[in-house]
């Protein structure tokens, strides 16, 4: 999977350097996640989301990994160290994650 | 010496904290409301020994101490306020032992404000399921206060809780998130505001405040600039700082046995009731048989409901002295009570459901499975069981709300659910619908009644996802819409629980709707009751006349019948009724339609009641067929033409369909909301919408 060039933008420089170099640890949305890929958090990209996802235990270095997605392709299901929760694509899609 | 001591119940949702409060204080209770909130307050009292009780505070479940609701406003001003009465001796903090470290964040936020606290590790048979085991007496060292394993669902350990709340040694303040690398000189400007003992509580308040609009708020946000402090950052480097500590005291408590972290229940569970088809069948399934449930279940206990109300009312009509207060009480309090009452059943039945598929876990999946679907109407997933048992009676649905954190969700919610099509609409349609068209008529092989019914229910559902979409633009939302949600784990409903759970609506819905229903229901009665002197003596005095002439042909009941029609004609009711003609005249409706437009305000099913008086249709009310009968002869007295027009009643029936003719949704949305405001709002749209419906309707078809 080549993951595409507007990610890196919000990346910390030696992170996007090191996946563009290895392609081994490969960058995405968390929405982008398939089921049974587990993944570690990199950064959220939106303030007033971060705080809140933050407290919610969905720390950088934390394992995700996607559980469910909703009959209608929308919301999606992640596992946060030991529970679940549940949260919007659009939310989702402020989240980077590394395949781990 | 008798002793209280004031313990806050704190913990995350999900975290089994209404299960220890009521092991703890059983039915000891009583609910209220934190002050100038909407949000719900439980205070039991529990005997810790023969001198000292204490008196629990249950609060709100939350994650942080930032409110971003006003469920996390609540914990969060009652543990900041050290001179409020209710300020708690102590803190028992209630934490899932199976998601050890999220509920850990909120327990150092709290014993950083300067409470003791004492942690009780719940569901610490879940955690070793999955292998996971903690070992108290380490993790009380590492975090520095009293640990205690306990079963809230079994009430195990709560006999130790009791004791340890007791025991004074360990009342210990404990600090865990250092300021150090803040300028002391900027948090001693800070703490001017509030509290100077504690530089974390002032810090907070002043960060939650500066969101504020207020002269205090422009000063906090002044020496925020002047110091060069930002405080997401600050919340930031916060969190992460705590969840570091926690990792630490979490990993060396913990030991995990390896290899039994297999798949759970749970999320086996989940694979089939989130699946894109099996995930949907089996929540319609669930909604058919709640539906169901509301309709038929009910059905019985309201009989008996209705059955005692008829028998009281006639013991009192015997045995009062016939007059004003005979007639006040059967007509006016015991109409109104049983106009409550009858509800219960249905309230019980969905609230039954309610708290069972929420004790399981099941509703936090309704919420997920159906999001999608309501948002572009400004609803969210949850909203979904509250439209749904609509159908039934929005009184109980409104209720139902509670568990929609947004407020912006919730308003829109509450506002559009009356408008689906409730049981009480039943009977005016059954009536109407049969002025239209004959009981046996066939579209193909359908019942042409049948269809037209389900047409209105469609109408009504229609209506409420428009309005819904159009609310949308005007509310304004107090922040972006998060549907962050825990997916909590499958487990077995607790019986005691949903006893209470029952208890506390129910009563609510009892002590609250129903003052305002039968103070409304009196009004009426007092309207159609009386009139203007004259005319009603007028017509006393005819009816004295009659009843002692030989020579007319009435029975005694047919003059009865006859008297009261012309009572209500000259009543107050009667003058209203007058007094709106020209304003409902444009939609098709007569005076005596404006008498039943009225009356029904009590409740929509009184329209049938009404007609049949106007009409003097004696005897048995439910006898539709001669009503319908005599409603069809009407004739204009000006033109000779039909009242009920085809026009006419279509126009009837789209007005029930849209206007908010029932005083006990009004006052349960004024209880919920917490305002008259939107009450208001609420009656003047859905009266509004009916009437430029009607309007519409009566002037395309004549």
């Amino acid at each position: 999977m080549i993951p595409k060039i507007d990610y890196f933008r919000s990346l910390k420089n030696e992170t996007a350097v090191f996946t563009v170099c290895c392609m081994k640890e490969v960058t995405m949305k968390l929405s982008q996640l398939t089921f049974g890929q587990e993944a570690l958090v990199v950064q959220i990209n939106d303030n007033e989301l971060s705080l809140k996802l933050l407290e919610m235990g969905l720390l950088p270095g934390e394992t995700v990994a996607l559980e469910n997605i909703a009959p209608f392709g929308d919301p999606i299901a992640i596992r946060v160290g030991e529970y679940k929760m549940c949260l919007r694509l659009e939310d989702a899609n402020c989240v980077v994650v590394k395949i781990k | 010496m008798k002793q209280e001591l004031t313990v806050a119940l704190v913990g995350n949702p999900n975290s089994g904290k209404t299960s220890l409060f009521n092991a703890l204080t059983g039915l000891n209770y009583k609910v209220s409301n934190f002050p100038g909130t909407t949000v719900e307050k439980k205070t039991g009292t529990t005997k810790l020994s023969d001198d000292i009780t204490a008196q629990i505070i249950d609060l709100p479940g939350t994650y942080s101490l930032y409110p971003k609701s006003a469920d996390e406003l609540v914990t969060y001003e009652l543990l900041r306020n050290k001179s409020e009465t209710n300020f708690p001796d102590l803190v028992l903090f209630i934490a899932d032992a199976s998601n050890l470290k999220r509920n850990l964040l909120l327990l150092t936020q709290v014993a950083d404000l300067g409470v003791p606290v004492i942690l009780a590790l719940n569901m610490v048979d879940l955690a070793e399921r999955r292998g996971i085991f903690y070992d108290e007496k380490v993790l009380s060292e590492a975090l520095n206060i009293p640990v205690l394993s306990i079963n809230a669902r079994k009430r195990t350990g709560v006999k130790e809780i009791k004791e340890k709340l007791l025991d004074e040694h360990v009342r210990n303040r404990v600090k865990y998130f250092s300021l150090d690398f803040l300028d002391t000189k900027f948090l001693d400007e800070v703490s001017e505001f509030t509290d100077k003992r504690n530089h974390y509580a002032a810090l907070q308040y002043a960060i939650n405040a500066a969101h504020l609009i207020s002269t205090k708020s422009k000063q906090i946000r002044e020496i925020f600039d002047r110091h060069q402090f930002d405080a997401r950052a600050f919340q930031e480097k916060e969190i992460l700082e705590r969840y570091h500590m926690i990792d630490d005291a979490v990993r060396l408590s913990r030991k995990q046995k390896p290899g039994t972290l297999a798949r759970t229940f749970t999320q086996r569970a989940d694979k089939i009731l989130t699946h894109r088809f099996a995930g949907i069948a089996i929540f319609l399934g669930l909604l058919f048989l709640v539906f169901q449930a509301i309709f038929s279940w009910s059905t019985l206990p309201m009989e008996w409901v209705e059955i005692g109300f008829l028998k009281s009312s006639e013991w009192v009509e015997r045995t009062l002295p016939a007059g004003v207060l005979n007639d006040l009480l059967v007509h006016g309090v015991l109409a109104g009570l049983s106009g409550v009452m009858v509800f219960l059943p249905q309230i019980i039945i969905l609230f039954a459901f309610i708290a069972i598929l929420e004790d399981v876990g099941y509703m936090a999946r309704v919420g997920f499975i159906m999001d999608r679907i309501m948002r572009p109407f400004g609803m969210n997933g949850k909203s979904i069981v509250p439209l749904i048992s609509g159908m039934a009676c929005a009184v109980p649905s409104i209720m139902a709300t509670r568990s929609i954190e947004n407020k912006k969700e919730k308003l829109i919610t509450i506002l559009v659910t009356p408008l689906m099509s409730c049981s009480a609409r039943l009977p005016v349609y059954t009536l109407l619908i049969a002025m239209l068209i004959s009981e046996d008529a066939k579209w193909g092989p359908f019942n042409l009644h049948g269809i037209v019914l389900m047409l209105m229910y469609l109408l009504g559902f229609a209506a409420a996802l428009f309005s819904a979409f159009i609310f949308k633009f005007f509310i304004k939302a107090e922040r972006k819409n998060f549907f962050l949600m825990e997916l909590p784990s499958y487990k077995l409903p607790i019986f005691n629980n949903l006893l209470i759970t029952l208890y506390d609506k129910g009563s609510a819905f009892v002590w609250g709707a129903g003052k305002i229903i039968v103070a409304v229901s009196v009004i009426l009665w007092a309207l159609a009751s009386f009139g203007p002197t004259d005319s009603m003596k007028r017509i006393d005095e005819k009816y004295m006349a009659l009843a002692v002439d030989a020579s007319q042909p009435f029975t005694v009941e047919e003059l009865a019948t006859q008297k009261s029609t012309e009572r209500l004609q000259a009543s107050y009711a009667g003058e209203f009724g007058r007094l709106i003609e020209p304003v409902i005249k444009p939609i098709g409706f007569d005076w005596k339609i404006g008498i039943a437009l009225l009356t029904s305000l009590a409740a929509r099913e009184v329209f049938v009641g009404t007609m049949s008086t106007i009409y003097s249709v004696g005897g048995d009310v439910s006898d539709l067929h001669s009503i319908r009968t005599k409603m069809s002869n009407e004739k204009d007295p000006l033109t000779g033409k039909p009242i009920f027009s085809v026009a006419t009643v279509l126009s009837l029936m789209v007005f029930y369909a849209f206007a908010l003719q029932c005083m006990s949704t009004v006052s349960v949305v004024q209880t919920e909301t917490k305002s008259w405001k939107w009450a208001a709002v609420q009656f003047i749209y859905m009266t509004v919408l009916a009437y430029l419906s009607s309007l519409l309707v009566f002037n395309v078809l004549s």
